[in-house]
């Protein structure tokens, strides 16, 4: 059955209904376990970084150092973003300007998710050719986001000036280690890998810098600018797309085709030296393979942005939406993964908006919705001091069917080569796995592998990331000679005609780290209820009425402490951090790091962690 | 507007600079980086500071731009001209003299403009 734990049963034709007698009603929560342990020789370690997507993020984690485990973790947003509470109210088509300031990484996800909202409330899609330069941009600034997190914001933990420092053992294997795809990237031992990697001054480093402008540079070509792009409409892209255009982005595609090769190589090598060097790395954020994704890059000639239709045009896109419930595959209908979709507060610094007289909507096709579910949803802020044991995020937790959900490149990749329905001339999915063709440059034409991994940690999600940039190149490319076509074809309108209607929408589209949703409700032409939910809202959420951890809470209490120096004060947490940091958090540029007393004991920024 | 708001227009850091403001959501990467060599020019006595009124580096962000009409096509039949903004990425793009706002026929929504985001803030939303 889809969904488990919600009262929604769906008939032979995939229709919803409520079950009979069947409540939404959220039990008393479980009894809280044995609790944290108190015997006096763990100690509190905080880790307080500023994340863009989600406002600032901090992590509070209780040590044993002993036994080389974390005992407690709380995942703590520590500021109120409120753009629901902007957008209310407002002009429906502001939500595509001012959503976007969500994130200052993602560029163009939330315009294009706003787009997208507004498009199922008015009825119309854009034509064919839109959509294609749609998918063609938000694949090229895939390739961007992922190298950036991949090199400039993760890469620093595996790099010489952090593993030296961290694990001076594997330091001394990394030189003496060959690596297996020298001949890919031209890398003779893994040593020289990290030392590729070393923040500022690696090569690697500084090639990846390279890769994510000529990413931006497509995205700014089709968007106009970049991170808040100004060519995103309803039913259109405001861009004269001609062949001139296509013709410089083609260029920039052309260009990174051997990078993207290098760039899986390198990761693969890097994945496969640290599970020789250690089985214990596969816990180094390890959780239950929870995954969930609206998938992306629409069939032009699918998409109609109608609600009745979503299951039909999500199956043609070209990364398979779904959600992935204890490593199995519950579904890959749109719709479903939309009914699943719930947001609790009972962790969070809102008012719980369900009391009294509520009455919760159905769907536009006629489904039960959950009183918790986005369309349904009021903001109540409620700020109030912070307690682990009760309320202690700005952060919401959205789960899906009552379950915590991570989503990103390992989500999507995850599902899509499971539900086997991409098959282009350069992407093939199925039976859990996926083969991505990169033409040949310099280097040969070559047939990227994945398959579905045993785990999902820390490793894993950086080794997905890493392919899904050749995914992404991938689409691009296609997306690119489909427009072609079109422009061939003399299909060239680029937008519909649109009004703003009153009704509700929603958006799903993905953000380089994972799933996005705008749900959106017009009454007499304005904003009556805009709800957003970003990926790290789903991954750093708070516990969840059962007393569930989120999923960095999760994945940091299944983290063992493997850091050679954990038992002396220069430790780093680096285990920890990796953890977070697989999830791609959209981490900027500070971490500040307090040791128990809450001294700042080393002040280390993502640019350049291990050399202060 | 700016570091002044919060600072007062008369703060100087140690070096005897004033705030010198960068504007724009976000601000052009392009014209940040030209903005601070000329900082860095400036202070090694190579040329004066050149900034206007608002503390712009003058000749990036002090003319009215000529904003070419917005192609937002049958989407907005009642625009025409896009609001007036003192930018520099119509003219030379947005990364590398590519991409650039209203050039690739996108709208200007003046977020370089002193009163952005609290003025009017979208041409397709305006009113
Ligand atoms: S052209 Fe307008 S929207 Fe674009 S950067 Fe300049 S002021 Fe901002």
């Amino acid at each position: 059955m889809c969904l488990e734990n919600l009262p929604i049963a769906f008939d032979e034709t995939g229709k919803a209904r409520l079950e009979e007698a069947g409540s939404f009603a959220v039990a008393p929560p479980a009894a809280n376990g044995a609790g944290p342990s108190t015997n006096g020789r763990t100690r509190e370690f905080n880790i307080d970084p500023v994340t863009r997507v989600a406002g600032a993020l901090a992590f509070h984690t209780r040590l044993d150092d002993e036994r080389g485990v974390v005992t407690e973790a709380h995942s703590h947003a520590v500021q109120f973003r409120g753009y629901e509470l902007i957008l209310k109210g407002r002009n429906p088509l502001d939500a595509i300007d001012i959503s976007s300031r969500a994130c200052g990484v993602c560029g163009g996800v939330h315009s294009t998710c706003a787009a997208m909202a507004l498009e199922m409330t008015s009825g119309v899609a854009p034509p064919p050719l839109a959509i294609a330069a749609r998918n063609l941009a938000a694949s090229a600034e895939f390739v961007y986001d992922h190298c950036l997190h991949l090199f400039l914001l993760a890469g620093p933990d595996y790099s010489e000036a952090m593993v030296r420092q961290t694990e001076p053992s594997l330091w001394e294997r990394a030189q003496r280690t060959a690596a297996a795809r020298g001949a890919v990237h031209g890398l003779q031992a893994i040593a020289d890998i990290m030392k590729g990697l070393n923040p500022l001054s690696g090569a690697l480093y500084r090639e990846a810098l390279g890769a994510t402008r000529s990413g931006r540079e497509i995205v700014s070509l089709i968007l106009g600018k970049y991170p808040h792009p100004s060519t995103i409409l309803p039913a259109g892209l405001g861009v004269a797309l001609d062949q001139a255009l296509l013709n410089q982005v083609l260029a920039r595609i052309v260009a990174l085709r051997d990078y993207v090769k290098r760039v899986v190589a390198i990761w693969e090598d890097l994945v496969e030296f640290f599970y020789e060097a250690s089985p214990r790395y596969r816990e180094v954020g390890a959780r239950r393979a929870n995954l969930l994704t609206t998938g992306m890059w629409d069939d032009p000639e699918a998409y109609d942005a109608d609600y009745l239709n979503a299951d039909r045009w999500g199956r043609r896109r070209l990364s398979t939406p779904g959600a992935v419930v204890d490593g199995e595959l519950r579904t890959v209908s749109l719709n479903q993964v939309d009914l699943g979709i719930e947001e609790f507060v009972d962790h969070s610094f809102y008012e719980d908006w369900t009391g009294g007289s509520f009455l919760p909507a159905s769907a536009p096709d006629g489904s039960p919705l959950s009183p918790y579910h986005p369309w349904n949803k009021e903001t109540v802020p409620r700020p109030e001091s912070r307690s682990w044991k009760e309320r202690y995020s700005w952060s919401t937790a959205p789960r899906w069917d009552r379950q915590p959900m991570e989503s990103g490149p390992l989500a999507r990749q995850w599902v899509t080569a499971v539900a086997g329905l991409v098959d282009t001339e350069f992407v093939r999915s199925g039976d859990g796995a996926l083969e991505i063709l990169i033409p040949a440059g310099h280097l040969p034409e070559t047939i990227i592998e994945w398959r579905v991994p045993e785990v999902a940690n820390a490793l894993e999600r950086n080794r997905a990331r890493a392919v899904q940039v050749a995914y992404s190149l991938a689409t691009a490319y296609s997306s690119l000679l489909q427009a072609l076509d079109y422009l061939r074809e003399g299909e060239t309108a680029m937008s519909a005609p649109f009004e703003v209607g009153d009704g509700v929408g929603v958006g799903f589209w993905e953000g380089g780290r994972g799933i996005l949703t705008h749900h959106c409700k017009v009454e007499d032409g304005r904003l009556a209820n805009y709800q957003i939910v970003t990926p790290s809202t789903w991954m750093a959420s708070p516990r969840d009425p059962w007393a569930a951890p989120g999923p960095y809470e999760e994945a940091v209490m299944n983290t063992p402490l493997l850091e050679e120096t954990h038992r002396s004060g220069e430790f780093s947490g680096i285990d920890i951090l990796r953890a977070i940091r697989s999830f791609d958090p959209c981490l900027p540029c500070t971490v500040h790091m307090h040791s128990g007393a809450g001294t700042l004991v080393r002040d280390a920024t993502t640019c350049a962690c291990g050399q202060e | 507007m700016g570091l002044g708001a919060l600072l007062g227009q008369e703060f100087r850091s140690l070096a005897g600079l004033p705030i010198v403001n960068v504007p724009g959501c976000a601000p052009n990467g392009d014209a940040f980086i030209e903005a601070l060599s000329h900082v860095f020019l400036a202070l090694g006595g190579l040329v004066p500071l050149d900034l206007d009124e608002l503390g712009r580096p003058r000749w990036l962000y002090s003319e009215p731009t000529a904003l070419r009409t917005v192609r937002r096509a049958e989407t907005e039949p009642a625009l025409g001209q896009s609001q007036h903004a003192s930018c520099p990425v119509p003219e030379r793009g947005w990364i590398n003299r590519v991409g650039g706002c209203v050039r690739v026929g996108g709208g200007c929504n003046g977020c370089t403009r002193p009163d952005f985001p609290d003025g009017p803030l979208s041409i397709i939303a305006a009113g």
